[in-house]
């Protein structure tokens, strides 16, 4: 046994010293993280799994956030783009107060910081407009089926129990059935629908219970997770708001170092990563 | 001062020319996220009209949001300029549990289809 290598060792490890040349607050930060970022898999696991099992009656996101505000018509995609770009923005500004905060140039500090509150806000604001929009529906609503069954023309027989169906338009003479082939979805008009809907309810928008575009689950996996990264973006903005203020203060030059902006940067920074997986498995897939 | 501030010992005060290179990379990061993040979203657009089929689409929102997450945690969380080891400590997590997950749907994806037999 050499003696420096023991030495050595007890350099990183012995004690009074960062093994990984890091401070306790930003470890922690991080160790944090990663049990965040398990929570959210866990969620998006599980909205994977409910989605595999009830594929054929899942809905598709592209139908369901088709608006964008003051323009008319169907623009699928548009507004998630927006919100995404938004989110991508504030990680720049924060990650440039970090930069900021690291030279101890106090102004930069301020200005970036500010610009990503704002842009945390603005991000919050689309996610309320967007909620709205879900939970009020459209103009035509749906129609919930009772418990029976089906018999498509192709000769499958499908339980309706709770399915959701959709109006062609609105003179609401022909429904959407949630069954496809290869030449599009099901549809049924004239005897047959009425016989259909005798027992059945209207739906209007979306909430725990119901939802007019599908699967009652499709809403509830929508408010719990996007709801719960709201939740993040939220207490990300008050941070921020607390870091601010801090900076403002001069509490930090008098520390010497900006290590506060550099934590709250990096959770900023996992919300923002939480959204890019948000984005792909809510909106894209 | 007996009481000295654990944080300071790890802090270096960068220069305006570090300062100048760190900016640079930001904004050459955010310009890529903004590429692929348009590229998704026009390939969810018009991959119909493209005919592109949904399993090629869909494994490539898969690999660009993984290089998203990537770019993101080295550069703008700086997890590349950490020690190795912090990065193998919250890497590796990750990695084990993208291959328990690939696993099960492997394994045991279709077992879903039969439950929804029985629950019928």
């Amino acid at each position: 046994m050499s003696q420096t290598n023991l030495t050595e060792e007890k350099s990183n490890w012995g004690g009074g010293i960062s093994p990984f040349k890091t401070s306790y607050g930003k470890l922690m930060m991080w160790f944090f993280l990663i049990s965040d970022a398990l929570t959210f898999s866990g969620f998006l696991v599980a909205y994977g799994f409910y989605r595999h099992y009830f594929i054929d009656i899942w809905p598709s996101a592209e139908n369901v956030f088709t608006h964008f505000p003051f323009l008319h018509g169907n623009h699928p995609l548009l507004y998630v783009g927006f919100m995404t770009f938004v989110l991508i923005m504030s990680s720049v500004t924060m990650v440039l107060a970090v930069e900021s905060g690291q030279r101890l140039y106090h102004k930069g500090v301020k200005i970036w910081l500010g610009l990503t509150i704002v842009g945390g806000l603005i991000f919050l604001g689309s996610q309320a407009w967007e909620w709205g929009h879900f939970i009020k529906g459209t103009e035509n609503g749906a129609v919930q089926l009772e418990k029976g069954y089906y018999q498509l023309p192709d000769g499958d027989v499908k339980s309706t129990n709770g399915i959701i169906a959709r109006w062609e338009d609105e003179s609401k003479q022909q429904l959407i059935l949630p069954w496809q082939n290869e030449a599009g979805y099901y549809t049924v008009s004239g005897e047959e629908l009425s016989k259909l809907t005798q027992n059945s309810t209207p739906v209007y928008g979306a909430n725990l219970s119901v939802n007019e575009y599908g699967h009652k689950l499709f809403g509830n996996f929508f408010f719990f997770i996007t709801g719960f990264h709201g939740l993040h973006v939220f207490s990300g903005v008050i941070l921020n708001l607390i870091v601010l203020l801090n900076v403002y203060k001069g509490t930090y030059q008098k520390r010497g170092h900006y290590e506060m902006v550099e934590k709250v940067g990096l959770y900023w920074h996992f919300v923002d990563l939480v959204w890019v997986f948000i984005f792909t498995f809510f909106y894209l897939i | 001062m007996e009481h000295q501030d654990e944080s300071l010992r790890y802090y270096h005060q960068k220069t305006e020319v570090e300062g100048k290179q760190t900016r640079k990379l930001i904004w050459r990061i955010f310009w890529i996220l903004l590429a692929v993040t348009v590229l998704e979203i026009t390939l969810g657009l018009f991959y119909k009209e493209w005919r592109l089929s949904w399993f090629f689409v869909k494994n490539t929102f898969l690999l660009l949001t993984v290089a998203k997450a990537y770019l993101i945690v080295s550069y703008y969380m700086h997890l590349k300029y950490e020690k190795s080891f912090l990065i193998k400590i919250i890497i590796i997590p990750y990695v084990i549990l993208g291959l328990y997950l690939i696993a099960l749907i492997l394994n045991e994806g279709n077992y879903s289809v039969i439950m929804h037999q029985w629950l019928w």
